[in-house]
């Protein structure tokens, strides 16, 4: 073969430069996409441990189990729990009345990513997921409230997150929780009053939206008063209270 | 250049095929990954054995004469411990197939699974 016009030299340039811009492309846009796609999956994950702890959670209070505890790996952001008294959010419940009328406290587990904007936070029984920065949050997983239409029965169901000190951590965590004590409070509602519930948020930000869609939504109900997160159910009439005391003993 | 052995390029391209088969199977995992999640949890909350105990107990209260008291606590005992709100009552004997039966109307709800029956005692 004739090979007068080939040099090796100017080959082997013009490879290494299409290997130098190679590397350049990927380091230039694919880097950025990689580092997103590990914050969307270390949130992703997060969900569902949120989801694992709730089950947990449910187990203590629906299932007399005493005790619970769940490893996790918490990447990408941290996982902190806040004590019901300093977490300032609230559920207030009233039978329509001035009888009744009871504010009860809940505390929260929240995951804040370092990466990304998510903050998800598992309160009262529901995991919930907001962006820091915007107005809006949506539930992932539902808390039990429900009303039933045979008895005229509204069932609340509040979970209240206890812990002696206020705790955060990130990587591998075991959260350990029991169940401390329960109440169950019934109480009548005349006719022509109506359940009142109100929900503020807390420390962990705001969920407002989140829990406006789950209480107007079909398996509780209620309606939206003129009073912003104040919401109303008639027809009802027995109101069940079951309270929860969740201690988080460590993460 | 021109006499290079070039008999091992196979090699090169068979790690590209499995890298290439690596990626898709990375992708298939990562859909995958929360499928179960709801089946199985829908699974464990239907209390059968709640509403078997229950209809025991209810077939108890009506053998001992249906008293008022025993339903109320049938009723705040279901409340309390399985967290279900239930209601039930008891009809008028009526005949069927030749024997005397109570009608009796059960109903269960603990806000995942709502349950109604209409069941016979003899």
């Amino acid at each position: 073969m004739n090979e007068r016009a080939v040099s090796e030299a100017i080959g082997f340039i013009i490879i290494l430069g299409i290997v130098m811009s190679g590397i350049g492309l990927v380091t230039l846009y694919g880097y950025p996409v990689l580092v997103k796609e590990q914050s969307n999956t270390d949130v992703r994950n997060m969900e569902r441990a949120m989801i694992v702890i709730q089950n947990d959670m449910k187990s203590l209070c629906f299932k007399n189990v005493p005790y619970k505890e769940t490893t996790l790996q918490v990447s990408g952001g941290t996982l902190e729990v806040i004590n019901a008294t300093s977490y300032g959010g609230f559920i207030n419940v009233t039978n329509g009345t001035t009888q009744f009328q009871e504010n009860y406290t809940v505390g929260a587990l929240t995951y804040r990513s370092n990466r990304g904007t998510e903050v998800i936070t598992l309160e009262n029984g529901a995991v919930m997921l907001r962006q820091e920065g915007s107005d809006g949050s949506a539930m992932l997983a539902e808390p039990r409230w429900f009303y039933d239409e045979a008895t005229k029965t509204f069932v609340v169901y509040i979970m209240n997150i206890t812990a002696d000190a206020y705790m955060a951590k990130s990587g591998m965590t075991t959260v350990r929780m029991s169940l401390e004590n329960s109440t169950t409070q019934s109480i009548p509602v005349w006719p022509g009053n109506k359940v009142t519930v109100e929900y503020k948020s807390g420390s962990s930000g705001d969920y407002s939206t989140a829990w406006e869609n789950y209480l107007t939504g079909t398996s509780v109900g209620m309606e939206r008063t003129a009073i912003d997160g104040k919401y109303e159910r008639n027809d009802v009439d027995k109101l069940v209270i079951k309270e929860y005391r969740i201690k988080i003993l460590d993460i | 250049m021109a006499c290079m052995n070039e008999d091992g390029q196979w090699i090169v391209l068979m790690g590209l095929l499995v890298a290439v088969g690596l990626f898709f199977l990375a992708l298939i995992i990562n859909q995958s990954a929360l499928v179960g999640q709801t089946t199985a949890e829908g699974v464990l909350e239907f209390p059968k054995n709640d509403i078997r105990d229950l209809r025991e107990a209810i077939f108890d209260y009506v053998d001992g004469g249906c008293q008022e008291a025993v339903q109320k606590d049938i009723i705040a005992i279901s409340l309390e411990r399985k967290n279900a709100v239930v209601s039930f009552s008891v009809g008028q004997r009526v005949s069927i197939s030749g024997q005397q039966a109570y009608p009796v109307e059960i109903h269960y709800n603990n806000g995942v699974t709502e349950y109604d029956e209409t069941v016979y005692h003899y």
